[in-house]
């Protein structure tokens, strides 16, 4: 994200909204990408966003000389985006249940070609989805958003060991199940 | 190092540049020399991290910033609406000379009876009486006669014993 100037901070914190438009065309860029890649719906990354701004104009009078700008915006789309997928963790789980199920299917029937696994593989949300909330945020900040491991860290409020562990658990699996595919091919 | 820490390394740190030059430097000396691990670094990179690194960004849609903006404006015109109605409130309750008259003779009541005359509440009168009878016992005591008015304190000194009868 770039930087945004202290005089546009100040002038948002005191309700300037063109001050604060400027914020946002800065920012909201990568609010909805996380959002987006966490939740896979875009409604659920708009109403993220919009949750995200709305909180940032009602509290950036009393955050801006305390923390990074940044951190702080990173923290709260990540915690918003966390709470929707806890909320359609059951739905979802279901609903991937469902899918994999249809997808074991789809293999065994592979003369019928349904699944095009090419665009299965370039959608993000096919890798993504295979990872925990906890493992596919870290994911989307360092790969998707170019974190180091220290913001991370402080985004998530965690240590910087704990964002390496996750990392790799979550690497692993994306490396495992790469593997899987590239088998599967070689093998058709 | 064996080929499952340099392979543990490639995953973490590796590939984000977060390692130390000589960590870094033993990984690329190890890669030239095994094959194994050069080619875990490739599929790696290629499966694992590529595909995010080169995500399309995203944008969100136009919508967006127009609900936000639309309820920031509502939110504000709602504060400045109901800050105009205590206004006009005020306003019309003074622009009546009785209602002033009114006003003001009970905010002289509350000041007289509330803040000046304010009764004691009970524990202050309690106190207050404690003090006037000790008052009266010193009184009596320091002119030397044995006189006994029952008060809290001489019960005390004689429950206690220390009461010498002459
Ligand atoms: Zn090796």
């Amino acid at each position: 994200m770039q930087k945004i100037p202290k005089s546009i901070l100040k002038g948002a914190a005191n309700g300037n909204i063109a001050a604060f438009e400027h914020i946002y065309r800065i920012a909201g860029g990568f609010v909805y990408s996380i959002a987006l890649h966490m939740t896979h719906n875009n409604e659920d990354a708009q109403e993220v966003t919009q949750d995200v701004f709305l909180k940032i104009f009602k509290k950036l009078k009393g955050f801006y000389f305390r923390a990074a700008f940044k951190t702080w915006v990173y923290r709260m789309t990540v915690n918003a985006a966390l709470d929707i997928c806890r909320k359609h963790s059951q739905l979802s789980r279901k609903a991937r249940e469902f899918e994999k199920m249809l997808k074991i299917k789809n293999l065994s029937e592979e003369v019928h070609g349904i699944i095009d696994k090419r665009e299965a593989h370039e959608h993000l949300e096919y890798w993504l989805d295979l990872l925990n909330p906890d493992q596919r945020v870290v994911i989307v900040l360092r790969d998707i958003e170019g974190l180091s491991y220290k913001e991370i860290a402080r985004a998530l409020r965690i240590n910087r060991n704990t964002v390496r562990n996750r990392l790799r658990r979550a690497r692993l699996t994306l490396y495992a199940v790469g593997r899987k595919e590239v088998i599967l091919d070689e093998v058709r | 190092m064996k080929c499952a820490e340099i392979r543990d390394l490639i995953l973490v740190g590796y590939a984000d540049k977060e390692l130390g030059r000589l960590s870094m430097g033993r990984i690329k000396r190890h890669l030239l020399k095994c094959k194994h691990c050069r080619r875990f670094e490739v599929l790696m990179l290629k499966n694992v991290v590529s595909p995010f690194r080169h995500a399309d960004p995203v944008t969100p849609p136009s919508g967006v910033w127009h609900n936000i903006s639309t309820i920031i404006y509502e939110h504000h015109e709602k504060a400045q609406r109901f800050l105009d109605n205590i206004k006009d409130d005020l306003d019309s309750i003074f622009s009546h000379p009785v209602a002033v008259t009114v006003m003001t003779v009970a905010l002289v009541f509350i000041l007289v009876f509330g803040v000046i005359l304010r009764p004691l509440p009970v524990e202050m009168q309690l106190v207050n009486g404690y003090l006037a009878e000790q008052e009266e016992f010193l009184r009596i005591a320091d002119t030397g006669k044995e006189v006994y008015l029952g008060t809290a304190t001489e019960d005390f000194i004689i429950q206690g014993n220390f009461f010498i009868s002459r």
